[in-house]
């Protein structure tokens, strides 16, 4: 039979591999942020047609007139929409770039379909009391689950949820899709997500130390883990069916926050089976090693 | 025994069937009225979903200085009056973090000319009955205005009021102003007007010629509105402009596009739920079914606040945004998580050669520790998001954990109680359980 703690070496480096990249691709390819951290104004119009590069030429020329900077993205959206990012704006200039595109196109007033302004400081303040939340969070959940089990669960469990997130900003920084309030609204989904994943695990390794008397970490890790294969998968899988049909028919930012969740649920899978049993088996095996020489 | 197994099962169905129809229909008997929670009188949409603006104020104040709380409330006592003057009464304000002013209007054209009209300096005067100004609201001449509970008159009964304190010159130009009102109390002038921005607000009788360093405003006030009056009297001593620091348009198109979309992704994600389970876990999946429909019809029913206050108007209906629809939409993918624990958990105790009545008793008392241990972990994250978040952050904690809660007790008695209902009726195949004969016996 598979054992999963036997061939940890191969998850263990899977995973490492997945971080290793993850770090790399956040350092260096970065993630793409939007105003809610970076600070700066968004416009969504839906220009009635679809939009050709022509049309994108003359939106990005108009806004760096108006408010002569080329610190410009646009973007087009669904069918016939297009989204201008730019940095803050006064609210007199946001108006005038507003009346500018509308003029130019020929638009009506129900055309600007999204209008945005976040201010630098109050973004800054978001990822602090995000920062706050996660720490806490994590915190509360160590104290709850050494409580309800033993402290190793818990750095074990931990220890798969900072993988499961590590990746998550890996893919936002691979596919560079923009990162807003909701992103953090997804990480804090997986927070409770993959503890949950992994916690069905230790809810039969606390079981079956009970039960298995006198067998290794090793074995009572696997059986525990054997018997959590039907039930992670198929948990993991009715979430993904909403969660993907979210993803696949839903609007912009609804998106946004279901890709971030799609990779946690993935992950979280991934991690609950294959990386936080066998870590705990392999961490309490370790004083126990010479024991098992002498025999 | 069977025949009560029957009418037992039978009730259960009924009483579903009723949740579940009060959710999706606009029902009628008599003078007895429930409207459907997913129409105009249901579930209260949030801008993101009808359109409308938000608007987060803050002080415009140089960075570091310090504003007092009675301060804030003063600030939002003025965007509460001059929403009121435009005719926003819609417009919802809430407080974010110290100094923020998180502002809702819905249906507004033109959001930037709001912020102008909002984030301007009050300008609180005091005016006389031919509406010359007598004094300003600031500093100079009133030191404070607060709400008060008590017996000012010595009429003998207890009430709510507002009390005014001067500074030296403002009480001189209130007693002149009080002397001149009194003296046209013939003609029916005997009043004074608080304006803020030119809009009248409150316009208090003039009984007797005041020279006083304070002074008391009554009028069968509730303890709200003296508060109110408090605060907007307060407002004309606000050292501050505001400034907007977030503002967010979204126009109704996106709102009703978003609003569609998310629905519809709703029903294909549950109707894909439901056949998985129907297919892996057979009879005891269609129980889970059932139990969903149950959980469904239930989480919308608390969103629309159907079980507190009085109905619709009650304070705990919940505002459902985009990040809120998708937590109940994961939720509900989530909800049949403790389902799948606890069914797991009876095939085991089949294979091991139990009856399928033991193995459905076993299966529960196994499974509802992991049930449990789980699902609480969530919602200390749940809590923590809600604690932290702000706006639509906090919706989206505050459906997912509602969503959890009720998947649990759904799971834990509903599932337990239907499955046990059908053991008890005889169906005890074990291959209708999940069990496939030639594989796992």
């Amino acid at each position: 039979m598979f054992s999963p703690c036997k061939n940890k070496k191969i998850f263990f480096s899977i995973s490492a591999v997945l971080i290793a990249l993850s770090i790399v691709l956040f350092f260096v390819k970065g993630l793409n942020l939007g105003i809610d951290f970076t600070g700066g104004n968004i416009f969504q119009f839906d220009m009635g047609a679809s939009v050709t590069t022509d049309m994108e030429n003359t939106i990005e020329r108009l806004v760096s007139e108006r408010i002569g900077s080329t610190d410009i993205t646009i973007q087009a959206t669904g069918a016939t929409e297009v989204i201008v990012k730019t940095p803050e704006l006064e609210n007199s200039v946001s108006d005038q770039l507003i009346e500018d595109i509308k003029g130019e196109f020929g638009l009506e007033q129900s055309a600007v379909i999204n209008s945005e302004k976040v201010n630098g400081t109050v973004s800054g303040r978001l990822i602090g009391n995000t920062i706050m939340a996660v720490l806490i969070a994590v915190a509360l959940m160590l104290l709850y689950i050494t409580i309800r089990f033993d402290f190793m669960s818990g750095t074990s469990a931990v220890l798969a949820l900072a993988h499961d997130i590590v990746i998550m900003f890996g893919f936002q920084a691979l596919l560079g899709v923009t990162v807003n309030t909701t992103f953090i609204a997804a990480i804090l989904t997986i927070l409770g997500y993959s503890i949950n994943a992994t916690i069905i695990v230790f809810d039969r390794i606390r079981e079956n130390k009970k039960l298995m008397k006198g067998a290794t970490p090793e074995e009572v890790a696997d059986s525990a883990i054997r018997s959590s294969y039907t039930r992670t998968i198929n948990s993991s899988l009715t979430t993904l069916f909403t969660i993907g049909v979210l993803y696949v028919i839903g609007v912009t930012s609804i998106k946004e926050f279901a890709l971030p969740i799609i990779v946690g649920i993935i992950s979280g899978t991934y991690s609950s089976l294959f990386i936080s049993g066998p870590f705990w088996a392999w961490w309490n095996s370790l004083g126990k090693k010479p024991v098992q020489k002498k025999k | 025994m069977k025949a009560k197994n029957v009418i037992s099962f039978i009730l259960i169905m009924v009483i579903i069937a009723a949740f579940a129809s009060v959710c999706a229909f606009d029902i009628k008997i008599g003078n007895f009225q429930v409207p459907s929670v997913l129409g105009d009188q249901g579930i209260k949409k949030g801008l993101d979903l009808v359109g409308g603006s938000i608007i987060v104020f803050e002080p415009d104040v140089p960075a570091g200085t310090k504003v007092s709380s009675a301060d804030m409330d003063a600030a939002e006592a003025v965007i509460r009056a001059r929403l009121d003057s435009q005719g926003n009464t819609e417009a919802t304000i809430s407080r974010q973090g110290d100094t923020g002013l998180r502002v809702e209007i819905p249906n507004i054209d033109d959001p930037q000319a709001a912020v102008d009209m909002i984030g301007q300096v009050a300008k609180l005067e005091f005016l006389d009955a031919d509406g010359n100004a007598i004094m300003d609201g600031s500093r100079q001449y009133v030191s404070s205005a607060s709400h008060q509970y008590g017996d000012p008159n010595n009429s003998g009964y207890q009430q709510h009021y507002v009390e005014l304190t001067f500074t030296s010159e403002g009480r001189s130009a209130f007693a002149s102003a009080t002397a001149a009102a009194v003296a046209q109390m013939a003609d029916n002038k005997n009043y004074i007007t608080i304006a803020l921005d030119s809009v009248p607000q409150l316009s208090p009788t003039v009984h007797e010629t005041i020279d006083s360093d304070s002074c008391v405003i009554t009028g069968n006030y509730t303890a709200d509105d003296a508060v109110n009056v408090a605060n907007l009297i307060n407002s004309g001593s606000l050292p501050f402009a505001l400034k907007d620091a977030e503002l967010r348009a979204v126009g109704p198109t996106l709102g009703s596009q978003a609003l569609e979309t998310s629905l519809k992704a709703a029903l294909i994600g549950i109707i894909l739920v439901m056949l998985f389970m129907l297919f892996f876990y057979r009879l005891p999946g269609l129980v889970a079914d059932i139990s969903l429909v149950f959980y469904i019809s239930l989480v919308l029913l608390i969103m629309a606040g159907f079980f507190f206050g009085d109905g619709v108007e009650s304070g705990y209906r919940i505002t459902l945004t985009l990040p809120g629809i998708a937590g109940v939409i994961l939720s509900i993918g989530m909800a049949v998580d403790a389902n799948v624990v606890i069914f797991e958990r009876i095939k085991d105790e089949l294979r091991h050669g139990k009856s399928v009545g033991a193995a459905v008793e076993g299966g529960f008392k196994r499974a509802i520790t992991a049930v449990i241990d789980s699902n609480v972990t969530t919602i200390i994250a749940c809590a923590v998001l809600y604690y932290f978040g702000t706006g639509p952050i906090k919706g989206f904690a505050i459906t997912l954990f509602i969503g959890i809660v009720i998947s649990m007790i759904t799971a834990i008695f509903l599932t337990r109680l239907l499955l046990k209902l059908i053991v008890g009726l005889g169906v005890k195949n074990p291959m209708l359980y999940g069990i496939n004969k030639r594989r796992d016996a």
